[in-house]
């Protein structure tokens, strides 16, 4: 597959001498035509400040981002052609309705007003088109930045927090969009959110960044399910747990043990426990989720 | 760029109360003066002191009054709007990925000086009609012809004119752009714009002052290389026939080049190094 976006030890410094405030730490990522590429991290991990280098919005201290192969200070057209972009929350000229506002971003990339009409009613903001922003809710606001972002029909939709301020109706109808925009338009889609149930439910990759660094990346599946939490009851529980913790990542939870471990241990775990005389009651599988995860990556 | 200029029209245009304000206010100006001084006169209210009103010397005098740090303010007011709006309605990030950074900063200079344009040829167009109405309602003979006969044909004057207030405009809206950009505000904007634009105005007392007491002839010199005595001096051409200052036009039209270049080339400068934040 075709690399849409790479980052090479992007680093961003903000300030200068002791106000230097360095926001993105060497981060390097890739991200392949038609994923939908979850980007998770903290509030001031450096995700936004990823996207803004993306678009050209500040420019890195050090590092190269590209874009379709080019590197981001040459990629002027492919930013208007083929990149749409929601950066923070959506904003708009508060005295224009939501359709002029939309005409002037269309005006200024060269497209047809009935594009403008057409993105308005798949975000479903036709009945609202002839509203002054200003009177918008936010997640009607946040609704007309992700049509803002659809206008030129491109390749690479690049969102930030795009939930943010919508109902679950309204979340729902942006993941099951998303969904179909990747899978049956062939479209990649670059995703920061905080909500980490939304991002696993959305997307197929994921990198979680910490401090400005890349603390993870993978298959969202291959992510929660690379090293599984088993909770195991056994008699006498402290014998139980000095010998696991001995080989894994293991807790004492109440009257049980927690241990972090891969299917592939749970025979070895079971062996170990019958030989040194220890009775085993039950194991069971605890499906690691994306935040458990998140957490675990990002805990000091 | 054109797709640019005409997104930033349709922006213009949409803020309608601020720019009917802006655009009309200096032409609804020159025509209200001279319809409510005619129809005072023609109440009886004001006496007449003229025989005759020349259509064409109004038009001029009109222009020249609208050489003023006030009647430029309109300007450096839409400016600050157009370049400090985009910070304060945080619309920078929607327009930036879409153009080059230079494009945008030219095509908001454009639709400035499509404005000034307008106004001014309204000014024009309104004075005109203006002393033909007072001279309707105060029972004077309408006349026209060229101001103050120095030999310079009306047409060259207004349009010289017209070209020499849309500059002293624009250099008010460079002022305002460039401080908008830098200070992402658009009472900074207007607020810098007008100290600039006024401190330009009094520079040559203000440099003779300070020469003077210095004895230093070279400050006093300072302000021949500013816009508004370059501006004065084209302007005592269109209305004496002869420069009243040491430049020729060339020289003056030069310097007045070389800062409205250079004002727009470093505005771009500017907003190319800056953070969209």
């Amino acid at each position: 597959m075709a690399s849409v976006i790479r980052i090479d030890n992007l680093r961003k410094i903000y300030g200068k001498g002791d106000n230097a405030m360095t926001a993105i730490d060497g981060l390097s990522l890739e991200v392949q035509s038609g994923q939908i590429y979850g980007f998770l991290g903290s509030n001031g991990a450096g995700k936004t400040t990823t996207i803004k280098i993306l678009l050209s919005l500040i420019h890195a201290t050090s590092g190269q981002a590209y874009l379709f192969d080019t590197p981001i200070h040459e990629a002027h057209d492919i930013l208007q052609t083929k990149v749409g972009a929601l950066v923070e929350e959506a904003t708009f000229y508060p005295f224009m309705t939501g359709y002029d506002n939309l005409r002037v971003l269309a005006q200024s990339s060269g497209i047809k007003d009935i594009e403008v009409r057409k993105t308005l009613s798949l975000v479903g903001l036709e009945n609202y088109a002839k509203r002054k922003t200003k009177t918008y809710s936010t997640g009607m606001k946040q609704r007309l930045g992700v049509a803002s972002a659809l206008l030129t029909n491109p390749d690479l939709i690049i969102l930030d927090e795009p939930t943010s301020g919508l109902d679950p109706k309204g979340i729902q109808d942006m993941r099951i969009m998303f969904q179909h925009l990747a899978h049956n338009e062939g479209k990649t889609i670059f995703l920061s959110s905080h909500l980490l149930h939304e991002i696993e439910q959305t997307c197929d990759h994921v990198a979680i960044i910490h401090k400005g660094k890349l603390v993870q990346e993978g298959t969202v599946e291959s992510l929660v399910s690379e090293q599984s939490r088993f909770h195991i009851k056994a008699t006498p529980i402290d014998k139980a747990f000095a010998l696991l913790a001995e080989s894994f990542s293991a807790q004492l939870v109440d009257t049980k043990i927690e241990i972090n471990a891969s299917a592939d241990d749970i025979p070895k775990i079971i062996q170990t426990l019958i030989e040194n005389e220890i009775a085993l009651y039950e194991v069971i599988p605890k499906r690691r989720t994306l935040e458990d995860l998140f957490l675990d990556v990002t805990h000091d | 760029m054109i797709n640019l200029i005409q997104a930033e029209m349709l922006k213009t245009i949409k803020n309608i109360p601020i720019s009917l304000l802006l655009i009309g206010a200096i032409p609804a100006l020159a025509f209200a003066l001279l319809n409510v001084i005619a129809v005072a006169t023609g109440l009886g209210l004001l006496t007449n002191p003229l025989t005759s009103i020349n259509g064409q010397e109004q038009v001029i005098l009109a222009l020249l009054l609208a050489n003023q740090v006030i009647a430029q303010t309109a300007f450096i007011i839409l400016s600050a709007i157009s370049f400090g709006g985009e910070s304060v309605w945080k619309t920078w990030k929607n327009i930036l990925p879409r153009n080059q950074r230079r494009q945008i900063i030219l095509s908001k200079f454009i639709v400035i000086i499509i404005a000034i344009t307008i106004a001014i040829h309204l000014t024009g167009v309104l004075t005109y009609i203006g002393s033909w109405e007072y001279a309707l309602f105060t029972d004077t003979s309408f006349t026209n012809g060229a101001w103050n006969d120095v030999g310079i044909p009306f047409w060259i004057q207004y349009f010289v004119l017209s070209f020499f207030l849309l500059i002293a405009y624009l250099l008010g809206a460079i002022y305002a752009g460039v401080a908008s950009i830098q200070t992402r505000s658009i009472s900074a904007g207007i607020v810098l714009g007008v100290g600039v634009t006024f401190a330009d105005t009094v520079s040559q007392p203000a440099f003779s002052f300070v020469g003077r007491l210095l004895r230093l002839d070279l400050i006093a010199e300072i302000p021949s290389l500013l816009p508004n005595y370059n501006i004065q001096n084209i302007l005592s051409w269109i209305t004496t026939g002869t420069p009243v200052y040491r430049w020729n036009l060339i020289t003056s039209t030069f310097i007045l080049t070389v800062w409205i270049v250079g004002g727009i080339a470093l505005t771009i400068y500017l907003f190319e190094q800056r953070d969209i934040e």
